[in-house]
Protein backbone atom coordinates (compact mmCIF):
# COMPACT_ATOMS: atom_id res chain seq x y z
CA UNK A 1 0.00 0.00 0.00
CA UNK A 2 1.20 3.25 -0.90
CA UNK A 3 2.10 6.03 1.46
CA UNK A 4 -0.27 8.42 0.64
CA UNK A 5 -3.44 5.50 1.21
CA UNK A 6 -1.88 4.67 4.71
CA UNK A 7 -1.46 8.26 5.38
CA UNK A 8 -5.38 8.81 4.17
CA UNK A 9 -6.54 5.84 5.96
CA UNK A 10 -4.97 7.21 9.02
CA UNK A 11 -6.18 10.44 8.81
CA UNK A 12 -9.42 9.29 8.40
CA UNK A 13 -9.40 7.31 11.87
CA UNK A 14 -8.26 3.89 10.81
CA UNK A 15 -5.84 2.42 12.82
CA UNK A 16 -3.57 1.52 10.27
CA UNK A 17 -0.47 1.40 13.06
CA UNK A 18 -1.73 -1.62 14.62
CA UNK A 19 -1.66 -3.54 11.54
CA UNK A 20 1.98 -5.58 10.53
CA UNK A 21 3.83 -5.06 7.51
CA UNK A 22 2.38 -7.76 5.89
CA UNK A 23 -1.17 -7.12 6.63
CA UNK A 24 -0.92 -3.31 5.45
CA UNK A 25 0.90 -5.87 2.09
CA UNK A 26 -1.95 -7.21 1.37
CA UNK A 27 -4.35 -5.08 0.60
CA UNK A 28 -2.60 -3.53 -2.25
CA UNK A 29 -4.40 -6.46 -4.28
CA UNK A 30 -7.97 -5.00 -3.00
CA UNK A 31 -9.88 -1.79 -3.86
CA UNK A 32 -9.72 1.44 -2.01
CA UNK A 33 -12.86 0.30 -0.19
CA UNK A 34 -12.22 -3.03 0.41
CA UNK A 35 -8.59 -1.98 1.85
CA UNK A 36 -10.24 1.07 3.89
CA UNK A 37 -12.72 -1.27 5.59
CA UNK A 38 -10.50 -4.72 6.28
CA UNK A 39 -7.73 -2.07 7.50
CA UNK A 40 -10.20 -1.03 9.67
CA UNK A 41 -11.39 -4.20 11.27
CA UNK A 42 -8.19 -6.17 11.78
CA UNK A 43 -6.94 -2.24 13.45
CA UNK A 44 -9.96 -3.45 15.50
CA UNK A 45 -9.19 -6.81 16.04
CA UNK A 46 -5.50 -6.50 17.22
CA UNK A 47 -6.69 -3.51 20.02
CA UNK A 48 -9.67 -6.29 21.03
CA UNK A 49 -6.90 -8.32 21.68
CA UNK A 50 -4.23 -6.21 23.45
CA UNK A 51 -6.88 -4.72 25.69
CA UNK A 52 -5.88 -6.03 28.78
CA UNK A 53 -2.97 -3.56 30.31
CA UNK A 54 -0.58 -5.78 31.76
CA UNK A 55 -2.32 -8.93 32.40
CA UNK A 56 -0.30 -12.23 32.98
CA UNK A 57 1.23 -13.07 29.37
CA UNK A 58 1.19 -16.86 29.44
CA UNK A 59 -1.85 -16.88 32.21
CA UNK A 60 -1.38 -20.17 33.74
CA UNK A 61 -2.64 -18.86 37.36
CA UNK A 62 -3.82 -22.19 38.54
CA UNK A 63 -5.67 -20.88 41.68
CA UNK A 64 -8.05 -21.93 43.99
CA UNK A 65 -8.23 -19.03 46.95
CA UNK B 1 3.82 -25.66 -1.89
CA UNK B 2 1.44 -24.55 0.96
CA UNK B 3 -1.66 -26.91 2.59
CA UNK B 4 -3.87 -25.08 5.14
CA UNK B 5 -3.36 -25.38 8.75
CA UNK B 6 -4.90 -28.06 10.78
CA UNK B 7 -4.93 -25.85 13.63
CA UNK B 8 -7.18 -23.13 11.93
CA UNK B 9 -11.06 -22.10 13.20
CA UNK B 10 -12.75 -19.94 10.70
CA UNK B 11 -16.10 -18.23 11.83
CA UNK B 12 -19.20 -19.87 10.49
CA UNK B 13 -20.55 -16.41 10.43
CA UNK B 14 -19.79 -13.66 8.12
CA UNK B 15 -19.72 -9.89 9.43
CA UNK B 16 -20.07 -6.74 8.40
CA UNK B 17 -20.29 -3.28 9.34
CA UNK B 18 -23.51 -2.00 9.95
CA UNK B 19 -25.05 -0.73 7.21
CA UNK B 20 -24.05 -3.27 4.85
CA UNK B 21 -20.18 -2.83 4.63
CA UNK B 22 -17.90 -4.96 3.02
CA UNK B 23 -18.27 -8.92 4.30
CA UNK B 24 -15.48 -10.50 6.11
CA UNK B 25 -15.33 -13.51 8.42
CA UNK B 26 -12.56 -14.24 11.16
CA UNK B 27 -9.84 -16.56 10.92
CA UNK B 28 -7.98 -17.98 14.80
CA UNK B 29 -4.91 -19.58 14.36
CA UNK B 30 -4.23 -21.70 17.22
CA UNK B 31 -0.61 -22.00 16.37
CA UNK B 32 -0.18 -18.08 16.89
CA UNK B 33 -3.39 -17.31 18.59
CA UNK B 34 -3.83 -14.98 16.58
CA UNK B 35 -7.44 -13.55 14.95
CA UNK B 36 -7.51 -12.49 11.54
CA UNK B 37 -10.05 -10.47 9.67
CA UNK B 38 -10.56 -11.89 5.55
CA UNK B 39 -12.57 -11.90 2.50
CA UNK B 40 -15.48 -14.94 2.34
CA UNK B 41 -13.88 -15.88 -0.75
CA UNK B 42 -10.50 -16.42 0.97
CA UNK B 43 -12.34 -17.96 4.22
CA UNK B 44 -14.32 -20.13 2.08
CA UNK B 45 -10.64 -21.68 0.78
CA UNK B 46 -9.29 -21.91 3.92
CA UNK B 47 -12.56 -23.65 5.26
CA UNK B 48 -12.21 -26.31 1.93
CA UNK B 49 -8.49 -26.79 3.16
CA UNK B 50 -7.91 -25.65 -0.45
CA UNK B 51 -4.68 -24.07 -0.41
CA UNK B 52 -4.15 -23.32 -4.13
CA UNK B 53 -7.25 -21.26 -3.75
CA UNK B 54 -6.02 -18.93 -1.50
CA UNK B 55 -5.28 -15.77 -3.54
CA UNK B 56 -1.73 -14.80 -3.44
CA UNK B 57 -1.60 -11.94 -1.42
CA UNK B 58 -3.14 -13.44 1.53
CA UNK B 59 -0.31 -15.84 1.50
CA UNK B 60 2.70 -14.60 2.80
CA UNK B 61 0.50 -13.17 6.22
CA UNK B 62 -1.35 -16.62 6.53
CA UNK B 63 2.30 -18.21 6.33
CA UNK B 64 3.41 -15.98 9.09
CA UNK B 65 0.36 -16.89 11.17
CA UNK B 66 1.00 -20.23 10.40
CA UNK B 67 -2.57 -20.73 9.00
CA UNK B 68 -1.03 -21.56 5.62
CA UNK B 69 1.99 -23.77 6.35
CA UNK B 70 4.64 -26.27 4.48
CA UNK B 71 2.53 -28.94 2.70
CA UNK B 72 4.73 -31.78 4.46
CA UNK B 73 5.28 -30.68 7.81
CA UNK B 74 4.31 -32.63 10.71
CA UNK B 75 2.19 -29.71 11.97
CA UNK B 76 1.29 -31.77 15.66
CA UNK B 77 5.21 -32.74 16.10
CA UNK B 78 6.38 -28.94 15.29
CA UNK B 79 3.99 -27.14 18.06
CA UNK B 80 4.90 -30.55 20.50
CA UNK B 81 8.92 -30.04 19.83
CA UNK B 82 7.92 -26.04 20.24
CA UNK B 83 6.48 -26.66 23.89
CA UNK B 84 9.53 -29.44 24.50
CA UNK B 85 12.09 -26.86 24.46
CA UNK B 86 9.88 -24.34 26.05
CA UNK B 87 9.52 -27.12 28.43
CA UNK B 88 13.38 -27.28 28.76
CA UNK B 89 14.15 -23.81 28.90
CA UNK B 90 16.24 -23.30 32.21
CA UNK B 91 16.44 -19.66 32.08
CA UNK B 92 12.39 -18.71 32.73
CA UNK B 93 12.29 -20.33 36.31
CA UNK B 94 8.86 -20.07 38.23
CA UNK B 95 8.70 -21.49 41.66
CA UNK B 96 5.33 -20.65 43.71
CA UNK B 97 5.60 -20.23 47.66
CA UNK B 98 3.19 -21.30 50.17
CA UNK B 99 4.10 -18.64 53.19
CA UNK B 100 1.67 -20.15 55.64
CA UNK B 101 -0.50 -23.70 55.85
CA UNK B 102 -3.35 -21.72 57.27
CA UNK B 103 -6.55 -20.28 55.43
CA UNK B 104 -9.05 -17.72 57.10
CA UNK B 105 -11.80 -18.76 54.54
CA UNK B 106 -13.86 -22.23 54.57
CA UNK B 107 -15.20 -22.05 50.70
CA UNK B 108 -17.55 -25.10 50.39
CA UNK B 109 -15.44 -26.39 47.45
CA UNK B 110 -12.62 -26.12 48.65
CA UNK B 111 -10.27 -29.39 48.74
CA UNK B 112 -7.00 -28.25 51.00
CA UNK B 113 -6.61 -28.70 54.20
CA UNK B 114 -5.71 -25.64 56.23
CA UNK B 115 -3.95 -25.72 59.64
CA UNK B 116 -2.45 -23.10 61.83
CA UNK B 117 0.89 -22.21 62.82
CA UNK B 118 3.45 -20.22 61.20
CA UNK B 119 7.06 -21.80 59.13
CA UNK B 120 9.64 -22.25 61.10
CA UNK B 121 12.51 -20.33 60.91
CA UNK B 122 14.57 -23.21 59.54
CA UNK B 123 11.87 -23.74 56.70
CA UNK B 124 11.82 -20.09 55.58
CA UNK B 125 15.77 -19.77 55.33
CA UNK B 126 15.31 -22.65 53.01
CA UNK B 127 13.06 -21.08 50.84
CA UNK B 128 15.11 -17.71 50.91
CA UNK B 129 18.04 -19.77 49.92
CA UNK B 130 16.72 -21.70 47.37
CA UNK B 131 14.83 -18.87 45.59
CA UNK B 132 18.31 -16.47 45.99
CA UNK B 133 19.97 -19.35 44.06
CA UNK B 134 17.47 -19.90 41.10
CA UNK B 135 17.92 -16.13 40.84
CA UNK B 136 21.83 -16.41 40.49
CA UNK B 137 22.26 -19.46 38.51
CA UNK B 138 23.94 -18.50 35.73
CA UNK B 139 21.14 -19.76 32.94
CA UNK B 140 18.24 -17.41 34.67
CA UNK B 141 17.14 -14.73 33.17
CA UNK B 142 13.53 -14.39 34.27
CA UNK B 143 11.77 -15.22 37.56
CA UNK B 144 7.93 -16.17 38.03
CA UNK B 145 7.56 -16.04 42.04
CA UNK B 146 4.16 -16.96 43.14
CA UNK B 147 2.44 -16.71 46.34
CA UNK B 148 -0.36 -19.04 46.48
CA UNK B 149 -2.61 -20.67 49.23
CA UNK B 150 -4.06 -22.22 51.58
CA UNK B 151 -3.97 -18.28 52.05
CA UNK B 152 -0.93 -16.25 51.61
CA UNK B 153 -1.77 -13.11 53.28
CA UNK B 154 -2.26 -15.32 55.99
CA UNK B 155 1.44 -15.74 55.70
CA UNK B 156 2.21 -12.09 55.10
CA UNK B 157 5.02 -11.38 57.67
CA UNK B 158 6.85 -14.34 55.29
CA UNK B 159 6.33 -12.51 52.36
CA UNK B 160 6.92 -8.90 53.74
CA UNK B 161 10.49 -10.60 55.37
CA UNK B 162 11.32 -12.64 51.94
CA UNK B 163 10.35 -11.17 48.81
CA UNK B 164 12.29 -7.49 49.20
CA UNK B 165 14.83 -10.07 48.89
CA UNK B 166 13.99 -11.87 46.02
CA UNK B 167 13.59 -8.42 43.87
CA UNK B 168 17.02 -7.10 45.31
CA UNK B 169 18.53 -9.91 44.22
CA UNK B 170 16.97 -10.01 40.43
CA UNK B 171 17.98 -7.12 40.14
CA UNK B 172 21.88 -7.28 41.07
CA UNK B 173 21.60 -10.54 38.45
CA UNK B 174 19.56 -8.63 35.93
CA UNK B 175 17.17 -10.92 36.31
CA UNK B 176 13.23 -10.15 35.37
CA UNK B 177 10.78 -10.53 38.12
CA UNK B 178 7.58 -11.21 38.36
CA UNK B 179 5.00 -12.19 41.28
CA UNK B 180 1.82 -13.31 41.58
CA UNK B 181 -0.20 -13.16 44.94
CA UNK B 182 -3.03 -15.44 44.47
CA UNK B 183 -5.24 -14.20 47.54
CA UNK B 184 -8.88 -14.11 48.69
CA UNK B 185 -8.13 -10.95 49.24
CA UNK B 186 -10.11 -10.63 52.83
CA UNK B 187 -6.66 -9.67 54.44
CA UNK B 188 -5.41 -6.86 51.99
CA UNK B 189 -5.39 -3.15 53.53
CA UNK B 190 -4.43 -0.51 50.92
CA UNK B 191 -1.43 0.20 52.56
CA UNK B 192 -0.14 -3.92 52.44
CA UNK B 193 -1.00 -3.22 48.75
CA UNK B 194 1.29 -0.91 48.38
CA UNK B 195 3.74 -2.33 50.03
CA UNK B 196 3.05 -5.45 48.12
CA UNK B 197 3.84 -3.81 45.26
CA UNK B 198 6.40 -0.80 45.75
CA UNK B 199 8.74 -3.34 48.03
CA UNK B 200 7.33 -6.92 47.29
CA UNK B 201 7.60 -7.06 43.53
CA UNK B 202 3.99 -7.96 42.92
CA UNK B 203 2.98 -7.79 39.56
CA UNK B 204 -0.43 -9.32 39.49
CA UNK B 205 -2.89 -10.14 42.07
CA UNK B 206 -5.46 -12.83 41.51
CA UNK B 207 -8.54 -12.15 43.72
CA UNK B 208 -11.60 -14.41 43.56
CA UNK B 209 -15.11 -12.75 44.48
CA UNK B 210 -17.82 -15.84 43.84
CA UNK B 211 -20.74 -13.46 42.75
CA UNK B 212 -22.46 -10.11 44.39
CA UNK B 213 -22.25 -9.29 48.41
CA UNK B 214 -24.80 -11.85 49.62
CA UNK B 215 -23.42 -14.71 47.10
CA UNK B 216 -19.68 -14.21 47.57
CA UNK B 217 -20.14 -13.81 51.67
CA UNK B 218 -22.37 -17.25 51.61
CA UNK B 219 -20.28 -19.04 48.97
CA UNK B 220 -16.70 -18.21 50.68
CA UNK B 221 -17.61 -17.51 54.77
CA UNK B 222 -14.93 -16.38 56.64
CA UNK B 223 -14.20 -18.65 59.79
CA UNK B 224 -14.59 -15.93 61.68
CA UNK B 225 -18.51 -15.50 60.61
CA UNK B 226 -17.82 -12.12 59.02
CA UNK B 227 -18.10 -10.90 55.32
CA UNK B 228 -15.81 -9.95 53.01
CA UNK B 229 -16.92 -8.62 50.03
CA UNK B 230 -17.53 -5.13 50.55
CA UNK B 231 -13.87 -5.02 52.23
CA UNK B 232 -12.10 -6.75 49.12
CA UNK B 233 -14.12 -4.45 46.80
CA UNK B 234 -13.25 -1.15 48.65
CA UNK B 235 -9.78 -2.32 49.49
CA UNK B 236 -8.78 -2.89 45.94
CA UNK B 237 -10.45 0.36 44.22
CA UNK B 238 -8.37 2.60 46.69
CA UNK B 239 -5.47 0.78 46.37
CA UNK B 240 -5.77 0.98 42.77
CA UNK B 241 -6.20 4.61 42.71
CA UNK B 242 -3.45 5.50 44.86
CA UNK B 243 -0.40 6.77 42.56
CA UNK B 244 2.55 4.47 42.32
CA UNK B 245 0.52 1.48 42.74
CA UNK B 246 0.92 0.01 38.87
CA UNK B 247 -0.48 -3.55 39.06
CA UNK B 248 -2.62 -5.53 37.73
CA UNK B 249 -6.00 -7.53 39.16
CA UNK B 250 -7.73 -9.96 38.08
CA UNK B 251 -11.05 -11.15 39.37
CA UNK B 252 -11.68 -14.78 39.30
CA UNK B 253 -15.10 -16.00 40.23
CA UNK B 254 -15.50 -19.49 40.89
CA UNK B 255 -18.87 -20.76 39.06
CA UNK B 256 -20.91 -23.87 40.54
CA UNK B 257 -24.44 -24.99 40.52
CA UNK B 258 -25.14 -22.48 43.56
CA UNK B 259 -23.84 -19.07 42.39
CA UNK B 260 -24.24 -19.48 38.69
CA UNK B 261 -28.08 -17.33 38.34
CA UNK B 262 -26.06 -14.61 40.35
CA UNK B 263 -23.51 -13.38 37.75
CA UNK B 264 -25.14 -11.05 35.83
CA UNK B 265 -25.93 -9.64 39.01
CA UNK B 266 -22.29 -9.67 40.18
CA UNK B 267 -20.88 -8.15 37.10
CA UNK B 268 -23.46 -4.92 36.76
CA UNK B 269 -22.02 -4.41 40.48
CA UNK B 270 -18.37 -4.48 40.08
CA UNK B 271 -19.38 -2.62 36.93
CA UNK B 272 -20.70 -0.10 39.04
CA UNK B 273 -18.20 -0.19 41.66
CA UNK B 274 -15.54 1.21 38.67
CA UNK B 275 -14.04 -1.85 37.71
CA UNK B 276 -14.02 -0.98 33.94
CA UNK B 277 -10.57 0.16 33.62
CA UNK B 278 -7.20 -0.87 31.62
CA UNK B 279 -5.32 -2.50 35.12
CA UNK B 280 -8.63 -5.11 36.50
CA UNK B 281 -9.70 -8.14 34.22
CA UNK B 282 -12.33 -10.77 34.94
CA UNK B 283 -12.08 -14.49 34.86
CA UNK B 284 -14.86 -17.06 35.60
CA UNK B 285 -14.11 -20.67 35.49
CA UNK B 286 -16.26 -23.46 36.90
CA UNK B 287 -15.28 -25.27 39.88
CA UNK B 288 -13.62 -28.24 39.71
CA UNK B 289 -12.45 -31.02 41.81
CA UNK B 290 -8.94 -30.02 43.99
CA UNK B 291 -8.73 -34.09 45.50
CA UNK B 292 -12.33 -33.48 46.39
CA UNK B 293 -15.84 -34.73 45.21
CA UNK B 294 -17.61 -31.70 44.00
CA UNK B 295 -19.92 -33.44 41.64
CA UNK B 296 -22.95 -32.00 43.07
CA UNK B 297 -22.19 -28.61 42.23
CA UNK B 298 -19.89 -29.10 39.33
CA UNK B 299 -20.94 -27.59 35.93
CA UNK B 300 -20.29 -29.89 32.95
CA UNK B 301 -18.18 -27.94 30.28
CA UNK B 302 -20.25 -27.97 27.87
CA UNK B 303 -22.98 -26.49 30.28
CA UNK B 304 -20.72 -23.93 31.63
CA UNK B 305 -19.73 -22.93 27.93
CA UNK B 306 -23.40 -22.28 26.69
CA UNK B 307 -23.86 -20.11 30.14
CA UNK B 308 -20.21 -18.33 29.61
CA UNK B 309 -21.31 -16.73 26.84
CA UNK B 310 -23.99 -14.98 28.32
CA UNK B 311 -22.18 -13.78 31.14
CA UNK B 312 -19.17 -12.99 28.40
CA UNK B 313 -21.66 -10.82 26.69
CA UNK B 314 -22.13 -9.12 29.53
CA UNK B 315 -18.88 -8.47 30.55
CA UNK B 316 -18.59 -6.97 27.16
CA UNK B 317 -21.68 -4.81 27.80
CA UNK B 318 -20.46 -3.12 31.13
CA UNK B 319 -16.65 -2.40 29.47
CA UNK B 320 -14.72 -4.49 31.97
CA UNK B 321 -11.98 -6.64 30.47
CA UNK B 322 -11.80 -10.38 29.91
CA UNK B 323 -10.32 -12.43 27.29
CA UNK B 324 -12.58 -13.78 24.51
CA UNK B 325 -9.59 -16.06 22.85
CA UNK B 326 -6.02 -16.63 24.24
CA UNK B 327 -3.68 -13.96 22.34
CA UNK B 328 -0.52 -16.62 23.20
CA UNK B 329 0.08 -20.04 22.48
CA UNK B 330 0.47 -22.30 25.59
CA UNK B 331 4.19 -23.69 25.33
CA UNK B 332 4.44 -24.63 28.89
CA UNK B 333 0.94 -25.11 30.65
CA UNK B 334 1.81 -25.19 34.26
CA UNK B 335 4.87 -25.74 36.39
CA UNK B 336 3.95 -29.92 36.15
CA UNK B 337 5.86 -29.83 32.87
CA UNK B 338 8.66 -28.47 33.36
CA UNK B 339 11.62 -29.02 35.58
CA UNK B 340 12.46 -25.27 35.38
CA UNK B 341 9.05 -24.58 38.06
CA UNK B 342 8.57 -25.98 41.23
CA UNK B 343 5.86 -25.60 44.10
CA UNK B 344 6.91 -25.68 47.85
CA UNK B 345 4.67 -26.36 50.48
CA UNK B 346 4.35 -24.99 53.63
CA UNK B 347 4.50 -28.06 54.89
CA UNK B 348 8.47 -28.19 53.33
CA UNK B 349 7.13 -30.63 50.36
CA UNK B 350 8.35 -29.81 46.92
CA UNK B 351 5.47 -30.63 44.00
CA UNK B 352 5.40 -30.04 40.71
CA UNK B 353 1.58 -29.46 40.49
CA UNK B 354 -0.33 -26.72 41.86
CA UNK B 355 -3.40 -28.61 42.93
CA UNK B 356 -1.50 -31.06 45.60
CA UNK B 357 -0.09 -29.17 48.44
CA UNK B 358 -2.17 -29.28 51.20
CA UNK B 359 -4.45 -31.82 50.06
CA UNK B 360 -4.33 -34.47 52.72
CA UNK B 361 -3.68 -37.80 50.26
CA UNK B 362 -1.02 -35.80 47.79
CA UNK B 363 0.72 -34.24 50.62
CA UNK B 364 1.49 -38.07 51.98
CA UNK B 365 2.15 -39.84 49.18
CA UNK B 366 2.72 -37.00 45.66
CA UNK B 367 5.83 -34.98 47.16
CA UNK B 368 8.55 -35.12 44.95
CA UNK B 369 11.16 -34.00 47.75
CA UNK B 370 11.78 -32.72 50.76
CA UNK B 371 12.59 -29.13 50.19
CA UNK B 372 16.21 -29.75 52.66
CA UNK B 373 17.04 -32.39 50.55
CA UNK B 374 16.84 -30.56 47.72
CA UNK B 375 20.68 -29.87 46.25
CA UNK B 376 21.79 -26.91 45.46
CA UNK B 377 21.42 -27.60 41.67
CA UNK B 378 18.03 -24.93 40.24
CA UNK B 379 15.64 -27.58 39.18
CA UNK B 380 13.11 -29.85 40.41
CA UNK B 381 13.35 -33.57 40.24
CA UNK B 382 10.85 -35.39 37.94
CA UNK B 383 7.32 -35.40 38.63
CA UNK B 384 4.13 -37.56 37.22
CA UNK B 385 3.52 -34.91 34.56
CA UNK B 386 6.87 -33.98 33.15
CA UNK B 387 6.01 -36.43 29.88
CA UNK B 388 2.92 -34.47 28.77
CA UNK B 389 3.92 -33.94 25.60
CA UNK B 390 4.60 -37.48 24.77
CA UNK B 391 1.53 -38.39 26.37
CA UNK B 392 -0.15 -35.96 23.79
CA UNK B 393 1.81 -37.18 21.09
CA UNK B 394 1.06 -40.72 22.11
CA UNK B 395 -2.83 -39.72 21.84
CA UNK B 396 -3.21 -40.32 25.82
CA UNK B 397 -6.15 -37.23 25.92
CA UNK B 398 -7.91 -35.96 23.62
CA UNK B 399 -5.39 -33.08 23.08
CA UNK B 400 -4.07 -35.08 19.91
CA UNK B 401 -6.12 -34.39 17.42
CA UNK B 402 -7.47 -31.08 19.02
CA UNK B 403 -7.77 -28.02 16.79
CA UNK B 404 -7.02 -26.00 20.10
CA UNK B 405 -4.08 -28.00 21.33
CA UNK B 406 -1.42 -24.84 20.60
CA UNK B 407 -3.44 -22.37 22.71
CA UNK B 408 -4.47 -24.86 25.40
CA UNK B 409 -1.81 -27.11 26.13
CA UNK B 410 -3.98 -29.96 26.84
CA UNK B 411 -5.03 -27.44 30.29
CA UNK B 412 -4.37 -29.87 33.10
CA UNK B 413 -2.38 -32.81 32.83
CA UNK B 414 -3.64 -34.20 36.39
CA UNK B 415 -7.37 -33.93 35.36
CA UNK B 416 -6.50 -35.97 32.35
CA UNK B 417 -4.65 -38.63 34.21
CA UNK B 418 -7.56 -38.47 36.79
CA UNK B 419 -10.04 -38.97 33.97
CA UNK B 420 -11.63 -35.72 33.97
CA UNK B 421 -10.81 -33.93 30.71
CA UNK B 422 -10.21 -30.10 31.66
CA UNK B 423 -10.94 -28.61 27.89
CA UNK B 424 -11.70 -24.96 28.26
CA UNK B 425 -14.85 -23.15 27.46
CA UNK B 426 -13.95 -22.20 24.55
CA UNK B 427 -13.27 -25.29 22.95
CA UNK B 428 -17.39 -25.29 23.04
CA UNK B 429 -18.10 -21.68 22.52
CA UNK B 430 -15.72 -20.60 20.08
CA UNK B 431 -18.21 -19.69 17.34
CA UNK B 432 -20.61 -17.89 20.30
CA UNK B 433 -16.72 -15.65 20.59
CA UNK B 434 -15.99 -14.83 17.36
CA UNK B 435 -19.64 -13.82 17.43
CA UNK B 436 -18.50 -11.06 20.76
CA UNK B 437 -15.04 -10.33 18.75
CA UNK B 438 -17.17 -9.29 15.81
CA UNK B 439 -19.10 -7.28 18.38
CA UNK B 440 -16.41 -5.62 20.30
CA UNK B 441 -15.00 -4.67 17.02
CA UNK B 442 -18.59 -2.87 15.56
CA UNK B 443 -19.41 -5.74 13.35
CA UNK B 444 -22.77 -7.31 13.00
CA UNK B 445 -23.56 -10.86 11.50
CA UNK B 446 -25.10 -10.74 8.01
CA UNK B 447 -25.30 -14.64 7.37
CA UNK B 448 -24.44 -17.85 8.45
CA UNK B 449 -22.30 -19.92 6.51
CA UNK B 450 -21.66 -22.90 8.41
CA UNK B 451 -17.60 -24.37 8.56
CA UNK B 452 -16.80 -28.09 6.74
CA UNK B 453 -16.32 -30.79 9.37
CA UNK B 454 -12.84 -30.36 10.77
CA UNK B 455 -12.72 -26.42 10.37
CA UNK B 456 -13.94 -25.98 13.84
Amino acid sequence: MSQEALDALRSAGTPVDLLSDSEREIFSSLSPDEVSVLTSIQGRLNEAAAAVQGQVADNNVNTLC
Amino acid sequence: MDKVSRYLVVSDRTYADPGGGMPVRLLYGTRTAHTMVVDPATADALARRDADAVPTAWRQPLREQRILVPAGEDERGAVLDRNRRASADRSAVHIALLPTSYCNMGCTYCGQRHTRGGLGRDHRDRVRDRVLRAIAAPTTRSLRLDWFGAEPMAGYAVIRSLAPQFVAAATEHDVSYTSVLVTNGSLLTVAKMLTLVRDCGVTHFEITLDGPAAVHDRHRPLKNGRNSFRHIVDTVKAALDTPGCTTHVNFRTNVDAENQESIPEYLETMAGEGFARADVSFTLAAVHSWGNDVSSVELPGKAFAERELEWLRLLQDHALNAQLLPHTPKRVVCPAVTTSAEIISSTGNVFSCSEYPLVEEAEQHRALIRLDQLGPEPGRPLGPFDGWHDDIANGRSWCTDCVFMPTCGGSCPKAWHEGHPPCPAYKFNIQGRFDLLARRCGLEPVAATPAPEGAR
